[in-house]
């Protein structure tokens, strides 16, 4: 199992040690395989950058810092990226350039089709992730009963286990796209396990997975003026990144977040163990994004 | 079949039965859409995933003698009719169900699109080429050209567009596509805080997730950062800016006309930029909201249709919507710019 740390700025690698710590604040301790103790002995790639928030990807000057945070350390880089407008887009081809002279097949990650496409012609040669948000499945965090809407029938077993990536019609096309690699989340209804491929590398988010985002934000609207509140592409005073995050919990159980324009749950205790369990000798990439989405931790809700 | 007027930015309306249909014929859609909801669909999901993004009762045709008559309604007036699977996933069961669905539909039933929203159906659909127009639905979530020239390569003919985006993107995402795709946009009714297309809830479960009681973990920010008093009106904003969302709690102006998010103001823009057509949202709504939406769309595109110039449109949607109130505060505009 490859892992690769999620950060925000290189000043956070100074809560790196703190992982473990972070990690035990969110589970019971000595419940996750002892991932707490190797996760940050074995960190091998840095991913920089938001996959829901173009007002969330860094600066070029933040983009250097934690290009040489990663050259320091010999990590590699995978920068995230979200759905964008042409415009958005326009605004993100100098961080692609910027990547590539970083290093040649640094990688990126793409939620959004158009990206892919204007990727590949603009800024030919880095290597392309296809996202979490292109991985659609079931996620939603209000169901009460998942046993008893499982047993219903073999095709309702399948809707918490399947997701996008799971079929061999998509990996063909996105093999045939030039994609590497799949990224997701693990469903919360389903399997602890995921599918691995031959041709595409698969990575998974930990210890959130997300269910819904988009591109009206409360917490950028708050210092707006009236009429200028939840409009698209405001100033933005990443307010979100100042927060504080308290859970709730959802009708299932599941303890879920709001952090900016998106909603996460926390992988429950036994899901993530089990995964990580499994996924020790196999050819997975763990993406800790516990400090990215949570950097003061977390504070347990009402 | 030939489409009556097919220079023209159209309108497409919502339809759940026979006799919306008839309406719609009656007040001058161009061109209908529907959902099917057939029991084996049930059997196999139990009601915990719905075919679509709406509800089987009250926003779907649920028998085939209905679809039926839907269809030979529409096609006896010259208009297309076409039916959303739009879920925003399939299993891969669900799928080898909905192909079968889908040659019928497209076969014995004689429907003219289908609209759709997961890939791997779209994948599927691209592999058979049936005899139906494939339109993606707004959960497609298409934000950007590149990204309309990916979905026109794999067979599909109309892009409609999502709810966020401002009105300036999306004069550059129809005028950056390169392959020949037409657009699509909402002209009226039901926002959503959430990008469908990402949001991976269900409305099966209690209703839309942006309805529910999600705001609690805001109160808990006043903790660090925020006065007590911009959380406050921070929450009182938010609750303001949902309920335009839900159609300003589904409410109607003094004339009958609905209240809730609409685009009427740029439909001369649209035209301009050469939008095929114009969506009215709702297939769930009731007899009486989808008449008069569909009254409230058409006189506006009478204005279009003869000439007048994109200033002079707007200023007709907001003198004929009449809700200076609603209109001024900028929350029940789709596509408003920043």
């Amino acid at each position: 199992m490859e892992i690769a740390l999620h950060l925000r700025s290189p000043g956070q690698v100074e809560s790196f040690e703190g992982v473990p710590a972070h990690l035990t604040a969110l589970y019971e301790p000595g419940t996750l395989s002892g991932i707490e103790k190797i996760l940050p002995l074995r960190v091998r790639r840095l991913y920089a950058g938001d996959e829901f928030c173009p007002n969330r990807l860094p600066s070029p000057k933040e983009l250097e810092e934690l290009l040489d945070l990663a050259a320091s350390k010999k990590w590699a880089v995978s920068l995230l990226t979200p759905p964008l407008t042409d415009e958005g887009l326009d605004r993100c081809l100098p961080l692609f350039e910027q990547l590539r002279s970083f290093h040649h097949a640094a990688e990126v990650v793409v939620n959004d089709w158009g990206v892919l496409l204007a990727l590949q012609e603009r800024v030919p040669g880095l290597t392309v992730g296809i996202g979490r948000l292109l991985n659609k499945g079931f996620k939603d965090p209000r169901l009460q009963d998942p046993e008893r809407f499982a047993r219903h029938s073999q095709e309702a077993k399948e809707l918490l286990n399947q997701c996008t990536f799971d079929s061999p019609l998509f990996q063909e096309r996105a093999a045939r796209l030039g994609v590497r690699r799949l990224e997701r989340d693990l469903l919360p209804y389903g399997k602890p396990r995921v599918a691995l491929f031959e041709r595409l590398g698969v990575s998974v988010y930990a210890p959130f997975g997300y269910f819904t985002t988009g591109r009206v934000c409360w917490a950028a609207s708050v210092h707006r003026p009236s009429g200028k509140k939840f409009s698209l592409g405001g100033p933005c005073d990443r307010l979100c990144e100042r927060l504080p995050l308290g859970f709730d919990r959802s009708e299932s159980g599941l303890a879920t977040l709001q952090n900016g324009n998106s909603f996460f749950y926390l992988y429950p205790q036994a899901l993530l163990a089990s995964f990580l369990r499994w996924a020790r000798r196999r050819r997975v990439r763990l993406v800790y994004q516990g400090l990215a989405i949570a950097p003061h931790g977390v504070g347990r809700g009402e | 079949m030939a489409w009556a007027g097919a220079n023209e930015m159209k309108i497409v309306a919502p339809v759940a039965s026979v006799r919306e249909a008839e309406m719609c014929l009656h007040f001058g859609a161009d061109e209908l859409y529907c959902g099917v909801s057939p029991p084996e669909w049930e059997e196999h999901f139990g009601g915990g995933w719905w075919i679509n993004r709406r509800s089987p009762q009250g926003a779907n045709l649920v028998s085939w003698p209905e679809i039926r008559e839907v269809v030979r309604l529409a096609h006896q007036g010259g208009l297309p009719v076409h039916v959303a699977l739009n879920a925003p996933y399939y299993t891969e069961g669900g799928i080898r169900y909905l192909m079968k669905l889908a040659e019928k539909l497209a076969g014995d039933l004689g429907i003219d699109g289908l609209i759709v929203s997961d890939l791997n159906f779209l994948l599927t659909l691209a592999e058979r080429s049936l005899p139906v127009r494939i339109h993606l639905s707004s959960l497609g979530a298409c934000l950007n050209s590149r990204a309309a020239d990916f979905f026109a390569s794999l067979g599909v003919r109309r892009v409609i567009l999502p709810r966020h985006l401002r009105l300036s993107e999306i004069r550059g995402l129809v005028t950056g596509a390169r392959r020949e795709v037409e657009f699509e946009v909402f002209a009226l009714n039901d926002g959503c805080y959430f990008e469908e297309g990402f949001c991976q809830t269900t409305h099966v479960l209690g209703g839309p997730f942006c309805l529910s009681n999600w705001q609690r973990g805001i109160r808990r920010t006043e903790r660090a950062g925020l006065a007590r008093d911009e959380v406050e009106q921070g929450l009182e904003d938010l609750r303001e800016y949902l309920w335009y969302q839900n159609n300003c709690g589904s409410s109607f102006q003094g004339q009958g006309l609905p209240n809730g998010p609409c685009s009427l103001c740029w439909f001369g823009h649209f035209r301009d930029w050469g939008i095929t057509a114009v969506k009215i949202v709702g297939r769930e709504a009731s007899f009486a909201r989808k008449t008069a939406s569909l009254q409230l769309v058409k006189a506006i595109m009478e204005e279009v249709r003869t000439g007048k110039s994109a200033e002079e449109v707007a200023r007709s949607a907001r003198a004929l919507r009449d809700t200076p109130e609603h209109c001024g505060k900028g929350y029940m505009c789709y596509f408003r710019e920043s």
